[in-house]
């Protein structure tokens, strides 16, 4: 079962609900004022019908084809919002028209154009059936006004209504399928560049994997000549720097190795630790800049249950997206320590750059685009969107706020291991 | 004099492994590049401690402990883990597996020692 097409059914199904139920107390809501009463019992059971039995139940989706499902959802929508226009009649029938669109929409954004050209035609038969079947004398007379209304005027209705209803299909249509598009190009980059990651991660960790191995023999030789005898003080001190010089190189690929590894075991994370290994990881990038990174890490934080590297890539891309929109210069903040309740550990990460109009703060909420200031999101690889997965999988929270020239702050919250649920 | 068997399929390593254990006094290091020899190994020369590599071509040392643990003697003799790659699921595997310690790469001739000397004690319990 496709889960994005389920949530649309069920999604369409509460609307169905609200918005009939709103009908039922609207059309209550006009006797009860002492206007004209459209309630009586053909409509009561068609309102009825669609709040309760045109609805996608879970236990119906588990047993039936959802494409099929969605013809017969449609059909029922179509033939009680027909009905429910012919009791009502009069004027009210363009204001009833609107719940046609609702559907025909709806089969546009969620499923094909041949549901769309499906829910039009529908429409369009039945709503001129009733139309033109009342007011030619085939079905009884119940518009409350009575009037006679002249055959081009009806004509006229069902003409406007029947070519709104194909318009709205057609627009509706078209623009699914650009969004669609969009949505699948936009997809398949990410694939593409999450694919390219994965193998230069690969690389990466084999790679370092080789050099710390080299690194530590040369250390290991140096080891072995410092213990010759008989070596000059300037020899001997040239021995131990290519030692020294040797373990900063494999300390510095191992943090390398480490984040490049693809371990999805939780852990205890001490959480300063990660934030420090990130900083390092990123320092032969950052160092280059006049950017200062500040760090207020509270002492003796308790651990968090997560997956250490999944958790110092989110750190990563924050900041290198704090780099990014530095451009430069600049201070980044980053701050860790206890929440008010003593149950989360606080991560924060501030930067004095330029900041964020709201409207590019809802794109970075929604996945839209990457954070702001990181080009084409690319450099930071990690997208707010996917930051937030990874720590909702460590039951945390994460969170942007950001305006204009105040810059960007990022406040994450992990909670703390309780004693005795390791 | 302890045996140590060692297998890495760096040669560098296990040379400079040997000169350094050697060098401390009490211990006689066989070396291998080839952990699908281990069983052949352990049944010639009855080692009292196994150091290996974890990420080798071919035979890999997750192997090289299953081909161990189904040897009578291979069975007995404990194996400490060697490996540069640091992962934390590997390091389980090889604990399931039966290691009794673990060293992450570059390791100090202390530490090597430290641990070596360990696993002999706690054999002999």
């Amino acid at each position: 079962m496709n889960d994005e097409f389920t949530g649309k059914h069920l999604l369409a199904g509460k609307i169905r609900a609200v918005s009939f139920s709103l009908l039922g107390f609207f059309l209550i809501f006009m006797t009860w004022v002492g206007g004209y009463s459209y309630i009586s019992l053909p409509v009561a059971v068609l309102i009825i019908t669609e709040i309760f039995f045109n609805q996608p139940y879970r236990f119906i989706l588990k047993r039936v084809n959802l494409n099929r499902l969605q013809y017969y959802e449609m059909a029922t929508d179509i033939i009680c919002i027909t009905w429910i226009t012919y009791y009502m009649g009069g004027d009210e029938v363009s204001f009833m028209a609107l719940a046609y669109a609702a559907v025909i929409l709806w089969a546009g954004s969620a499923s094909t154009p041949k549901a769309v050209f499906f829910a039009a035609s529908l429409s369009s038969v039945l709503f001129s059936l009733v139309i033109a079947g009342e007011n030619l004398g085939f079905l009884p007379e119940v518009s409350y006004y009575g009037g006679v209304v002249p055959s081009a005027h009806i004509a006229g209705i069902v003409a406007g209504n029947v070519s709104f209803f194909f318009a709205l299909g057609y627009f509706s249509a078209i623009s699914a399928g650009m969004i669609r598009k969009a949505e699948k190009e936009k997809y398949e980059e990410v694939i593409r560049y999450t694919h390219k990651l994965k193998a230069t991660s690969y690389l990466v960790g084999y790679t370092t994997h080789d050099a710390v191995n080299h690194l530590a023999n040369i250390s290991g030789y140096a080891g072995l000549l410092a213990e010759e005898k008989g070596l000059s003080g300037e020899v001997s001190g040239m021995i131990s720097s290519i030692g020294e010089l040797a373990a900063k190189g494999t300390a510095l690929l191992a943090r390398l190795m480490r984040f490049s590894r693809n371990d999805e075991i939780m852990e205890k994370v001490d959480v300063n630790t990660a934030v420090e290994d990130a900083i390092g990881l990123t320092g032969p990038f950052t160092r280059y800049s006049k950017i200062v990174f500040k760090k207020e890490l509270a002492d003796g934080l308790p651990a968090v249950s997560a997956q250490k590297i999944r958790l110092q890539e989110v750190f990563t891309a924050l900041i290198l997206n704090s780099y990014e929109a530095l451009k430069g210069e600049g201070e980044v903040l980053i701050r860790t320590f206890l929440s008010a309740g003593r149950d989360k550990i606080c991560i924060m990460f501030s930067d004095n750059g330029g900041g964020m109009r709201e409207e590019d703060l809802a794109r970075v909420r929604t996945g839209e685009i990457f954070f702001k200031g990181s080009g084409d999101g690319k450099k930071a690889a990690l997208g707010l969107v996917t930051s937030r997965e990874i720590i909702r999988g460590f039951s945390g929270t994460i969170d942007i706020t950001s305006s204009p020239g105040k810059g960007v702050k990022v406040e994450i919250e992990l909670p703390i291991i309780q004693e005795g649920k390791e | 004099m302890k045996k140590v068997l060692a297998i890495d399929d760096e040669i560098d390593f296990l040379t400079i492994l040997k000169l350094n254990l050697e060098g401390a006094g009490d211990y006689k290091v066989i070396i291998s590049t080839n952990a699908g020899d281990i069983v052949r190994l352990v049944n010639d020369n009855r080692p009292d401690v196994i150091l290996m590599d974890i990420l080798m071509p071919g035979v890999t040392g997750f192997d090289a402990l299953d081909m161990l643990n189904n040897d009578p003697v291979g069975a007995g003799t404990p194996v400490i883990a060697l490996s540069a790659l640091e992962k934390q699921s590997d390091k389980m595997t090889a604990y399931k597996k039966g290691v009794v310690d673990y060293l992450n790469k570059p390791i100090s001739k202390e530490d090597v020692i430290k641990k070596i000397e360990r696993a002999i004690s706690r054999k002999s319990l």
